[in-house]
C-alpha cells in the first residue's frame, strides 16, 4: 500500500507538526477506530473521531476540524475510509522508507505554503522509524511514520497566529521554577525521625511528621503593553497564562509601556497606577521578569529608552533574588537597534520566547536563591 | 457500525426504567465512551465545573453492570497509593508488641481504587478524579499501570508467599484479564505532561443545549411529583440569562439549576413568578445560583443598569 493510500495519514502528520502530543501508536488507535466502525457514518462522525484521539484540548480540538476541512479527502466515503483502514492494518509489507515513498513530496505540498517551500527546497522531511504492531491475535502489520520537519523556511508569515513555543511546553518550562520548602501542617511521615524515635526511646509513641514540600518560588512580570507590544499580545498573554498555572507559588503581573517610569500598572489598560517605588517593595527575593520589545519591534536606536532601561534594571537585578528579560521578537532583529544595546547593559540576560530562551531564563530567575 | 454499550440513558442492563440512574450523557460524550471501551484507553473528561464530569463513570458503571471504583485525587496523593500502600506504621507497633502477624509484609498491604480495580477479576468502570489536582509528575507515575493493566508491589519478596497466599488471592504482580474503563477528569487547572495525554481520548463537556438541559433535569428530578414543565422551561431561560452576564467568577451550571428547581418545587412557586416579564433580581430564590457574594453584586449592577436605561 502506497502512503498516499494510508487513510488519514496527512491529518496526523499536520497535527505532529503543530505539536500535537501523538506518536505513532496514536496513529495506529486511529485506524483501529475506524476499522471498528467509529467515524464512518459522515463526516462529522470522522471529525469528531480525530478530536477524540488526538486533540486534547478545546483549542486543539478546533484545530483538529481546521485540518480536517483543509485536508479530508474530496471523495470521501465513510465505507471507504473504513476498507482503507482494515486494509491498512492486516497489510503485510512494510511502507518503503525515504521520499521515494512519498511520491516525491507531492502529497504535502497541496496544503499550506509553508510545506510546499520547504519540499521544493528538499526540506528536512524525511521518514521515520519503521513501526511493526500486531492487533488482537490475527492483525499485524507494519508501518513508517515520516517525521515531522523541524525548520521552519525563513521570511515565510504564520498567519494562523501559533507561537514558537506551544502553550503545553510553556507551563511544563516552569515547573523548573521551583524553590521546595517544607512548610504548613506537618502531614508527611518522615520515617527515619519515627526509627530515631523508636531506637532513642524503645517504644513506638507516635510517628514523627514534617510538612509537606511545596513551592515557594515567587514570580513578578513586568509586562510592556500597547503600542509596538501590541502585535504580541498574543504570546506575552500565553507566557503569563502559563506562568500562572505553572504551579509556582505566587504569580504578580504588573504593567508599564515602553519604560517603566514613576509608575507601574495594576491593569493591562495601564489605568490602575501605583508608584514604581511602592510596587517594587515586594519584589525582594521574587524572581524578576520583563517583557518586553525592548524597541526592536520598531527598531530604532533610543538613547533616552536605553539610558532608562538601563538605571531600572540596575535598580531590580540589586533588589530580586533572579532577573530576566524576554523578548517577544526574534534574535535577529535586536542586533544594532535598542533593543541589542539594552541587552548588553543586563549582562546578555535578554532572551527570545522560544523554548530555550524560556528556559535560559528562568535559570537566570533562579538566580542566587 | 460500532459496538455501543453505553448509550448514556440511565438505564440499567436490565433495561428496567425503575432503576434508572440519574445521569443523561449527550451523544458525543456516550460515544467517545465507547470508543474508549473499544480501543481500551482512558478518557479524559474536562469542561466547566457542574457539567457532570464527575458523575458520568458511575452512570457508565450502572448502565453496564460493572463494579464501580472512585479515586479522589489530591494535591498530597501519590500515583502508587492509588494502587496500593503498605501500612509501615502498624507493622512497627505490631512487631513491639511481639505480633506473628507482623512477619509478614501481606498483612499490611492496602489496595488503592485503582489496584483494587486491577484485582476484580472482572471488567470495573475506574474513576480518577481530578487528577491535576496532584504534582506534575503523578500522571507519569500511572503511565505503566495504565499501558499495562497491571502492577508490581515492589516491597514484597516473592519468596514469602507461600501456597496458601497464592491461594488465598496474594501476588506480587496483579494483572487484570479485562481491562478496566478508566474515567479521568480534570478540571484543567494544570497542564498535564504530554507522555500522560497521548494515551487518552478526550472530551469537553459543554454547558448544555436547552432541549437536552430539559431532560437532565427531568431525569434528576424524577422523585418529584407532577413537577410543572412549564416552570422548568422558565427557570431554564432564566439561567440562561443569568449566564450571559459579563464578569461572573463562577457562572450557574448544571447541578446549580437543579437545585435551583428543587427549591422553587419546595416552595410551591408558580411557573408564571419566572416568565420573562420578572426582573432577574426579583426571581424567587434566584441567589441559590450563585457560589460567591461578589457575583451576586455584579448580577444586581447589571441589572439595575439594565433597569435605569429601559425606564429612560
Amino acid at each position: 500500500m502506497s502512503l498516499q493510500a494510508w487513510p488519514l495519514l496527512d491529518v496526523f502528520t499536520e497535527l505532529q507538526q503543530r505539536q500535537f502530543p501523538l506518536g505513532a501508536r496514536e496513529y495506529v488507535a486511529a485506524l483501529e477506530a475506524l476499522a471498528r466502525g467509529f467515524g464512518t457514518g459522515s463526516r462529522d462522525d470522522l471529525v469528531f473521531l480525530c478530536q477524540t484521539l488526538w486533540a486534547k484540548s478545546l483549542e486543539e480540538r478546533d484545530q483538529v476540524s481546521q485540518v480536517l476541512a483543509v485536508s479530508l479527502p474530496p471523495k470521501f466515503t465513510p465505507e471507504a475510509l473504513a476498507a482503507l483502514a482494515r486494509e491498512a492494518l492486516t497489510s503485510e509489507e512494510p511502507v518503503p522508507e525515504g521520499r521515494a515513498g512519498r511520491g516525491s513530496g507531492d502529497l504535502p505540498s497541496r496544503r499550506t505554503p509553508r510545506r510546499r517551500g520547504s519540499s521544493s527546497r528538499g526540506g528536512s522531511e524525511g521518514a521515520g522509524p519503521e513501526i511493526s504492531f500486531r492487533l488482537g491475535s490475527d492483525t499485524q502489520g507494519s508501518l513508517v511514520i515520516p517525521q515531522p520537519q523541524t525548520t521552519s523556511p525563513g521570511g515565510s508569515f504564520d498567519l494562523e497566529g501559533r507561537t514558537p513555543l506551544s502553550g503545553r511546553r510553556m507551563k511544563r518550562v516552569w515547573s523548573y521554577y521551583r524553590r521546595m520548602q517544607r512548610v504548613g501542617p506537618r502531614t508527611e511521615l518522615d520515617v527515619q525521625a519515627t526509627i530515631e524515635q523508636i531506637y532513642r526511646d524503645a517504644v513506638l509513641v507516635a510517628p514523627a511528621l514534617v510538612p509537606r514540600r511545596r513551592n515557594l518560588a515567587r514570580l513578578v512580570i513586568l509586562q510592556d503593553e500597547g503600542g509596538s507590544m501590541v502585535p504580541f499580545r498574543r504570546i506575552a498573554g500565553a507566557l503569563t497564562d502559563s506562568a500562572r498555572h505553572g504551579g509556582l507559588g505566587t504569580v504578580s503581573i504588573l504593567y508599564f509601556h515602553d519604560v517603566p517610569a514613576a509608575h507601574l500598572f495594576h491593569d493591562p489598560r495601564l489605568t490602575d497606577p501605583i508608584p514604581l517605588e511602592k510596587a517594587i517593595k515586594p519584589f525582594a527575593r521574587a524572581g524578576l521578569l520583563i517583557v518586553s520589545d525592548a524597541g526592536a519591534a520598531r527598531g530604532g536606536f533610543d538613547e533616552d529608552r536605553i539610558e532608562a532601561s538601563a538605571r531600572l534594571w540596575r535598580h531590580l537585578a540589586g533588589l530580586a533574588a533572579g532577573i530576566a528579560w524576554l523578548n517577544p521578537t526574534p534574535p535577529e532583529r535586536w542586533v544594532g537597534t535598542t533593543a541589542g544595546e539594552i541587552r548588553r547593559r543586563c549582562a546578555g540576560l535578554m532572551f527570545p520566547i522560544d523554548r530555550e530562551g524560556v528556559a535560559s531564563a528562568i535559570r537566570s530567575l533562579r538566580g542566587r536563591s | 457500525m460500532p459496538t455501543t454499550r453505553y448509550r448514556g440513558a440511565g438505564l440499567p442492563p436490565s433495561g428496567s426504567p425503575a432503576n434508572r440512574f440519574p445521569y443523561l450523557a449527550e451523544p458525543g460524550l456516550a460515544q467517545a465512551v465507547n470508543m474508549a471501551i473499544v480501543l481500551e484507553r482512558p478518557l479524559l473528561v474536562k469542561g466547566p465545573p457542574g457539567c457532570g464530569k464527575t458523575r458520568l463513570a458511575a452512570s457508565v458503571a450502572h448502565e453496564l453492570g460493572l463494579r464501580y471504583y472512585e479515586w479522589h485525587v489530591k494535591s498530597t496523593s501519590r500515583a502508587r497509593d492509588g494502587l496500593y500502600s503498605i501500612d509501615m506504621v502498624r507493622r512497627l507497633q505490631d512487631s513491639h508488641l511481639k505480633s506473628r502477624k507482623a512477619q509478614k509484609l501481606i498483612h499490611y498491604i492496602r489496595f488503592g481504587e485503582f489496584g483494587k480495580a486491577l484485582r476484580a477479576g472482572s471488567e470495573a468502570v475506574l474513576l480518577i478524579d481530578e487528577i491535576d489536582k496532584a504534582d506534575l509528575d503523578f500522571p507519569n507515575d500511572l503511565l505503566r499501570e495504565l499501558d499495562e493493566k497491571k502492577f508490581t508491589i515492589e516491597e514484597l519478596d516473592e519468596a514469602e508467599l507461600t501456597a496458601k497466599d497464592l491461594a488465598a488471592g496474594f501476588r506480587k504482580t496483579y494483572e487484570a484479564e479485562r481491562s478496566p474503563i478508566v474515567i479521568i477528569t480534570s478540571n484543567d487547572e494544570k497542564e498535564l505532561p504530554d507522555a500522560f495525554l497521548r494515551r487518552c481520548l478526550f472530551y469537553y463537556i459543554d454547558f448544555p443545549k436547552k432541549p437536552h438541559l430539559l431532560e437532565i433535569v427531568r431525569v434528576n428530578t424524577a422523585v418529584l411529583k407532577d413537577l410543572d414543565q412549564q416552570l422548568v422551561e422558565n427557570a431554564i431561560e432564566r439561567l440562561n440569562e443569568l449566564r450571559g452576564i459579563d464578569g461572573l467568577r463562577k457562572e450557574p451550571a448544571t447541578s446549580e439549576l437543579i437545585d435551583w428547581v428543587r427549591i422553587l418545587y419546595h416552595w410551591g412557586i408558580d411557573a408564571a413568578a419566572l416568565d420573562a416579564t420578572q426582573s432577574l433580581t426579583e426571581l424567587p430564590h434566584w441567589e441559590a445560583l450563585f457560589k460567591h457574594q461578589e457575583d451576586l453584586r455584579t448580577v444586581h449592577q447589571v441589572v439595575q443598569g439594565r433597569d435605569l436605561r429601559g425606564r429612560a
